[in-house]
């Protein structure tokens, strides 16, 4: 097992370094200038605009500019952002956190509502729950996530009231300090009453709309895995045996049916770490994805370069433990080698 | 890592000050987004600006609503005849905050920390002058290192001379501007002992009246009050909630989960007025909203041409439909509210035919052209694409065919400065209220005739530059008032740019805020502000 | 992009065209889905005959108008008018046209560029092989929006653009797809038969593999052609797609977002279109796959 993981995280190395020096090539292709954009409508003399580029380095050849990128991350340092000053993982640390909240309640949104959406359609195949779910499904699946945010902020937030329009707690009612950045943590930490709930009735909103495409995907991979597995032998052999069906299907139909799903669930995951760009813009959601897009309008190269890094690593560590997760679960596979 | 111990100092600050709260009147002004960095001296966005003043003064300071100079920390101060020498007299007794990220002040504010905070500014040998990548906008945009002779202590610690190389009319007006902000020269020495300068510009210690708290980058900045010089204020904790979405702002507001926010979209200020609970304050903005037509590309170089374009464009359906009612027709560059403005101007008139007949005996037909509209929102103009896709519609009805161009913020600004467009969309937003700021700042040209980088219409006229460059090295009023409404006279004839709109500054308030006043400046101020309960 | 496509991998033989109606026919959302696509392909190709109105063509004093149905309307703009006095309804039939555009040049283009490489590194395998498979991780690694903005920072927005924006960071599937269909395909007896017989590989490519590889190729151009449609819009929505005044859908959501709370419907309308859209090609992309895919065609 050891041995499997070293290996595949090796292989992630050469990756690593080529999105390394393509993110950089590419983000220097972009014409502007983080000076430039900063100035507004006020604008900058050619002779200080030489000057600020000398003190940050960006007159600097590209290739020594990339050299001295290698050098810094091999020492652990990410770089300092050109907007704001501070090292860019410490920036990321302190955005993560909300990205990951968001994208792991949504998981769970989408696995908890999803699994059993595709069971019950593959059960009652052809009936009317199996044609208003994946109706439903595809639905979902075809959604414009930014109007779909913009459509739920109108109707549950300005309309009836339900949802907090955005953000991540009640700033008046409300203080603590992120010990963990995880909000549903630091509320319970913070002790204090109804901070908890008042987390979750934040996050409800943003939830669903990030988790509406995951939910249909899952719900619809369920289905059609869940309906091979029925197909295969030993299922019909369970029923021939006179077994009940939910039996059949809680027992050993969806442990089998579950493997593609877990892979799906992981892409899905990591999918979302990276995209939750929408969502976290509509609802103003400190997160990363924001981060990332605010980072190229504003052409801090070194924000966009490490915070595409930093993610890209994010998503190969998840695919990672989806790999682990489907040995553990399929035996065949880890055996196979 | 440095990070940990701040962080960890704010921790402690801040369960100090939840065990103390527990009737605490607490203010949260919706802002609308996270500033670069905490010291005024290196940002030039309202945004970072906002997030700083609460917790620093200056000299000399704006009467909150107005472009007023009062006194700031300096209680008093002297212009000598010549006009090139200030002596400025600072009060005595003004504390620093105390506790912030460690650091306890030993004594109060005196003449060392003025020059210490002038002089990272301006001296390149100054410890902190590479700090943070220093880049001190405003002071240079200001004329600073030119104007600037000597900063000096003067008969006493709490003497400050400051002398000039020439007179300049708007000098104190300058420095009621935040990047004169006064800072601890004691807190910065406590900082580079420790090894860590950079944490000057992140983690404020200033004598305002509220001291830093905490700062969470895109959700929150805290401040408590501080019983300081001014005296406490009225509210106990001071909150910026960050909430980049207009329509966002607005329904918390309506919430009550912030009390004051910034820049409401047009499009709601209809029903925020009939809301029961919100109060929408309203000031005429300081500020001009434009369309530029460069002067050296033809036909635009042709005064008829573009006296023609005036006429085409209809300026009252942009101000409703882009605008909202949030602004009025300009008709001079500088705005109504700012002394000078030459109130005989008589607008250019929405008239299409006559349009069509100065272009035909201009001589221009089947004119293509393009229009360039800024990729932001910005306080003088709300939507740029909007504006420009009306004009294009417009131009389009007197047989001219512009297409649009738009480029990212900085490129575009550029790009302008350098001249490549034909017409495009820009503004200013006035920073000290002086007219010397919008016409020698925007329409200025040099002595030998070159427009000057902010002069996007490329227009350099005579007459209109001897008159601003006279009006700022006198200081009588009135006699820069004749010389100012000259130039407005010139602009109007001449039409370097169409004056579209100023806009009004609309501030959605809870009923429940007294005393919040509106700047023309821009700035969200809260020191005088309080909660009825 | 439901991963459960590439399941699709063995693909049916070639059957009559017939056979294929048939199967796709069984399939009542796929029915519906495809007559809906039509329908608006139809709207789309005939858009200048049936949009009542210019959709640029602004009607000043006819601003913000809501639909027929509601107070305040007038007949003359069915959906009624946006921001500037543009005719809704004009606009959303223009807008079928430049979101189908788009579709169906990504679809186009990737299809092309993804059998030609696919094919390429099935075939040659060795450093070729690594090197296409590298790139194509290489692109996956990056966030899509991310990178899709990126490019288009690069190279400026406009709909040519967005078009080879969507199509770079979609690219790797349909290489990935075609290299792994060929590479089934290839220990097949058939394939193996037709090597020992000197079939050159240029043909062995094109005229022996290529084919058999089609079945789950045209699923995933289906589904990538939603994508695609989504994505623009989403380009669009941040303001980087294609550029005023054309009626894009997503650029029409974008430019009335501050009308969200005040006049509603005006945000209301490109986003069913777009919903309406994709779903329809959804659906018809289900059908596609059911009836090309033999194993879940019947049980």
């Amino acid at each position: 097992m050891f041995r499997f993981l070293l290996k595949r995280l090796l292989l992630t190395l050469p990756t690593f370094f080529a999105l390394m020096f393509v993110t950089f090539i590419m983000i220097r292709l972009v014409p502007g200038d983080p000076i430039e954009v900063r100035r507004g409508e006020r604008g900058i003399s050619p002779e200080r605009l030489e000057e600020l580029r000398r003190e940050m380095g960006l007159d600097q050849p590209v290739w020594k500019q990339f050299g001295d990128y290698v050098w810094g991350i091999l020492h652990g340092d990410f770089g300092t952002s050109i907007i704001s000053k501070t090292p860019i993982l410490h920036e990321f640390a302190t955005l993560f956190p909300a990205t990951l909240e968001l994208t792991i309640s949504a998981m769970i949104f989408a696995v908890v509502l999803g699994i059993p959406a595709g069971v019950i359609a593959a059960s009652r195949r052809g009936g009317v729950y199996d044609q208003s779910l994946m109706g439903l499904a595809l639905t979902g699946y075809s959604m414009p996530i930014f109007w779909w945010g913009l459509i739920l902020i109108l109707v549950m937030s300005n309309t009836l009231g339900l949802t907090p329009v955005s953000g991540r707690v009640d700033l008046i009612k409300f203080y603590y300090e992120p010990v963990t950045g995880f909000m549903l943590i630091d509320s319970l930490l913070s002790g204090q009453k109804g901070a908890f709930w008042d987390a979750v009735h934040h996050l409800i909103l943003p939830t669903i709309v990030l988790g509406t495409v995951p939910l249909a995907v899952i719900a619809r991979m369920t289905r059609s895995s869940m309906l091979e597995v029925l197909e295969e032998d030993y299922v019909r052999t369970a029923r021939a045996k006179g077994l009940s069906t939910y039996r059949i299907i809680g027992v050993h139909a969806l442990r089998n049916a579950l493997i593609p799903v877990v892979t799906v669930i992981g892409l899905q995951t990591g999918g979302l770490l990276a995209g939750a760009v929408l969502t976290e813009t509509i609802f103003s959601w400190p997160g990363v994805g924001k981060w990332l897009v605010e980072s190229i309008g504003r052409r801090d190269y070194p924000a966009l370069q490490g915070g595409i890094l930093l993610i890209s690593a994010m998503v190969i560590f998840v695919n990672l433990i989806v790999d682990l997760l489907y040995g553990l679960i399929n035996p065949r596979i880890r055996h196979a080698k | 890592m440095k990070f940990k111990t701040l962080f960890g100092a704010a921790l402690l600050a801040s369960t100090m000050l939840v065990a103390g709260a527990a009737n605490a009147k607490t203010l949260v002004y919706c802002s609308e987004g996270s500033p670069e960095n905490f010291s005024p001296s290196m940002n030039t966005t309202g945004t970072s600006l906002d997030a700083a003043r609460p917790v620093y003064n200056k000299l000399v300071q704006f009467t909150p609503g107005t472009t007023q100079v009062e006194p700031g920390l300096a209680e008093s101060y002297a212009v000598s005849d010549d006009g090139k020498t200030i002596t400025f007299k600072l009060r005595s007794g003004v504390k620093f905050h105390s506790g912030v990220n460690g650091f306890t002040p030993t004594r109060d504010l005196n003449a060392d920390d003025v020059i210490w905070s002038f002089e990272r500014m301006w001296k390149a040998e100054h410890p902190y002058a590479k700090v943070s990548g220093g880049s001190y906008d405003y002071f240079n945009d200001m004329s600073m290192p030119d104007l600037l002779a000597s900063i000096e202590k003067g008969a006493d610690d709490l003497t400050v001379v400051m002398k000039l190389n020439k007179p300049n009319a708007p000098i104190l007006a300058n420095l009621a501007m935040d990047f004169a902000t006064i800072h601890s020269a004691e807190y910065a020495k406590f900082l580079m002992d420790k090894g860590a300068p950079e944490e000057f510009d992140q983690i404020p210690v200033g004598t305002g009246s509220f001291s830093f708290v905490a700062y969470q980058k895109d959700a929150v900045i805290r401040y408590k009050a501080f019983d300081g010089w001014a005296g406490k204020p009225k509210i106990d904790d001071l909150v910026y909630a960050i909430t980049p979405d207009a329509t966002a702002r607005y329904a918390k507001l309506q919430a009550n989960e912030c009390q004051v926010m910034g820049y409401p979209n047009p499009a709601d200020l209809a029903a925020m007025k009939q809301n029961a609970d919100i109060r929408v304050l309203e000031l005429a903005g300081l500020n001009i909203g434009y369309l530029a037509m460069n002067a050296q590309k033809p036909p635009f170089d042709k005064v008829e041409v573009r006296q023609a374009i005036a006429m085409a464009i209809d300026r009252d359906a942009i101000l409703s439909e882009v605008y909202q009612g949030a602004g009025q027709k300009a008709k001079n560059p500088i705005p109504p509210t700012m002394w000078s403005y030459d109130e005989s101007t008589v607008d250019y008139e929405y008239n299409p035919e006559k349009a069509k007949e100065m272009l035909k005996a201009a001589g221009v037909e089947n004119l293509s052209t393009d229009i360039w509209w800024m990729p932001v929102q910005r306080p003088y103009n709300p939507n740029a694409k909007r504006m420009a896709e009306m004009m294009q519609a417009d131009l389009a009805k007197v047989g001219i065919n512009a297409t649009l161009v738009s480029y990212e913020w900085g490129e575009y600004r550029k790009r302008l400065q350098a001249g490549e467009h034909q017409m495009g969309l820009l503004g200013w937003t006035g920073d000290n209220g002086d007219p010397d700021n919008f016409l020698a700042v925007l329409l200025g040209c040099n002595s030998e005739g070159k427009p000057n980088g902010q002069n996007i219409p490329k227009w350099c006229d005579a007459d209109f530059n001897a008159a601003v460059t006279k009006a700022v090295e006198i200081t009588d009023q009135a006699e820069r008032t004749k010389l100012y409404q000259q130039a407005q006279k010139i602009h109007h004839a001449q039409v370097p740019w169409l004056n579209i709109a100023h806009s009004t500054v609309f501030e959605p308030i809870r009923k429940e805020v007294q005393g919040y006043k509106v700047s023309p400046l821009g700035a969200h101020e809260f020191q005088n502000v309080d909660i009825a309960e | 992009m439901p991963s459960d496509t590439t399941i699709a991998t063995q693909a049916a033989p070639p059957g009559p065209l017939r056979a294929f109606w048939r199967a796709f026919r069984e399939n009542r959302g796929a029915v519906v889905g495809l007559a809906v696509v039509v329908l608006i392909v139809l709207i789309a190709i005939f858009a200048s005959v049936l949009a009542p109105h210019d959709p640029i063509e602004q009607y000043r004093g006819f601003t913000k108008l809501p639909p027929f149905w509601m107070e305040g309307s007038d007949l003359r703009f069915i959906l009624g008018t946006d921001a500037v006095g543009r005719d809704m309804l004009s606009r959303l039939m223009y807008g079928a046209r430049v979101s189908l555009f788009i579709g169906i040049a990504v679809m186009a283009v990737s299809m092309v560029m993804g059998i030609a490489l696919g094919l390429t590194a099935a075939f040659f395998g060795g450093m070729v092989d690594v090197v296409i498979i590298r790139v194509m991780d290489l692109v996956m690694a990056i966030p899509s929006l991310v990178l899709a903005i990126l490019i288009i920072a690069i190279i400026g927005p406009n709909l040519t653009n967005t078009i080879i924006a969507v199509t770079i960071v979609g690219l790797p599937r349909y290489v990935r797809l075609v290299r792994a269909s060929a590479l089934t395909e290839l220990t097949k007896d058939y394939v193996i038969a037709a090597k020992v017989s000197g079939v050159r590989k240029w043909r062995l490519m094109t005229v022996t593999v290529l084919p058999n590889c089609l079945a789950p190729l045209i699923v995933q151009a289906a589904l990538g052609l939603s994508d695609a449609i989504l994505e623009a819009a989403g380009l669009g929505f941040l303001g980087l797609g294609a550029q005023p005044p054309t009626p894009e859908w997503g650029a029409m959501l974008a430019d009335t977002r501050d009308l969200m709370s005040s006049h509603p419907w005006v945000m209301a309308f490109p986003g069913i279109a777009i919903l309406i859209t994709v779903l329809a090609i959804n659906l018809m992309g289900d059908g596609l796959r059911d009836a090309l895919d033999p194993r879940l065609r019947r049980s």
